[in-house]
């Protein structure tokens, strides 16, 4: 009996280790879409665009993140692949905004909106589109494809990311330069 | 004095099968100039990584070749930072989705303004209709 008890506390601590071990799930696992359910085990804690997301950036007074792109887009799935798997990306964007994951096809008149946003502040405004977004709406800086270390030309996540952090102190200036969206979440 | 873009040609370096994104679909001398008054105007407003974008490139490349001497060409890319000119169009015509293109008279009067893929015999028409006036 006493064994019994035994291995039974070994067989719950065991258990209780390894689901410690795993990184902590994010908030797309609920969705359906292909695209968001791919990037669940990614160490970034993306939530869909929701309510929660704009309440999480307002509480905690951060910028969104938002990544917009679709599963037969390449480039996106290589900035999932190497940039939002890359473990400091992945801490800065935990530690500094509220990242929200977006399915092109899911999402059509949303994505026109956030383009044609992009496109009007002459950033730019193809897939991936990389947005960053005040909690009360306001898409001040966006990008494209963004490696996870500067290469060929190109800036890094960190890079941009470290400017749309900067920006975001200024609140002037992101009322100068920024577009209201109309967000319906 | 504006010039609009010319010896238009599609990119030799990309996969036109695909939604691989390796660059401007349309190359071209002077490819950030915007509307110039005086002839027809053809506008492209397009994606790097988008499908459709480039089959309407290859479109706008055919249409080029034929009517490069009645008609400006126009190029938009809006995965690169766009000329002052550029930016007046997009503010003023781009809704959201890609590609998008316009037929502008020689005043600028839109004599066709639509987003997605559209046949080329729609676009002739257009040019057609504003040389003949």
């Amino acid at each position: 009996m006493r064994e019994r008890v035994l291995l039974v506390l070994v067989a719950v601590l065991g258990w209780t280790s390894c689901a410690a071990a795993q990184p902590r799930p994010n908030h797309l696992a609920d969705e359906h879409s292909p695209y968001l359910r791919r990037t669940v085990g990614q160490p970034v804690d993306w939530y869909p665009w929701s309510e929660d997301a704009f309440q999480r950036a307002t509480t905690l007074n951060r910028p969104i993140l938002l990544e917009v792109g679709a599963v037969w887009c390449p480039w996106c799935d290589l900035m999932d692949r190497d940039t939002y798997t890359h473990p400091e990306t992945a801490d800065l964007i935990n530690q500094h905004f509220v990242a929200v994951k977006v399915d092109f096809d899911a999402s059509p008149k949303l994505v026109a909106q956030l383009q044609r946003a992009q496109a009007l502040l002459n950033l730019p405004a193809g897939l991936p589109l990389t947005s960053f977004i005040t909690p009360d709406g306001k898409l001040y800086l966006g990008a494209g494809y963004l490696p996870a270390e500067h290469k060929e030309g190109r800036p890094s996540f960190r890079e941009i990311a470290d400017e749309a952090l900067a920006r975001f102190a200024d609140k002037q200036k992101i009322d100068q330069q920024s577009f209201q969206l109309e967000i319906e979440k | 004095m504006l010039f609009a873009i010319d010896n238009l040609k599609l990119n030799s370096k990309l996969d036109y099968t695909s939604d691989s994104l390796d660059g401007p679909l349309i190359t071209g001398d002077d490819g950030q100039s915007g509307f110039v008054p005086g002839k027809p105007n053809y506008v492209i407003i397009y994606g790097e990584g988008c499908f459709n974008s480039k089959r309407q490139a290859q479109r706008t490349v055919e249409l080029y070749n034929k009517y490069r001497a009645q008609v400006h060409f126009v190029v938009i890319d809006l995965d690169i930072q766009r000329s002052p000119e550029q930016q007046t169009l997009v503010k003023q015509y781009y809704n959201g989705y890609i590609p998008h293109v316009l037929v502008l008279g020689p005043r600028g009067e839109v004599l066709y303004n639509q987003s997605g893929e559209v046949d080329s015999k729609i676009i002739e028409n257009a040019f057609k209709e504003s040389l003949a006036r």
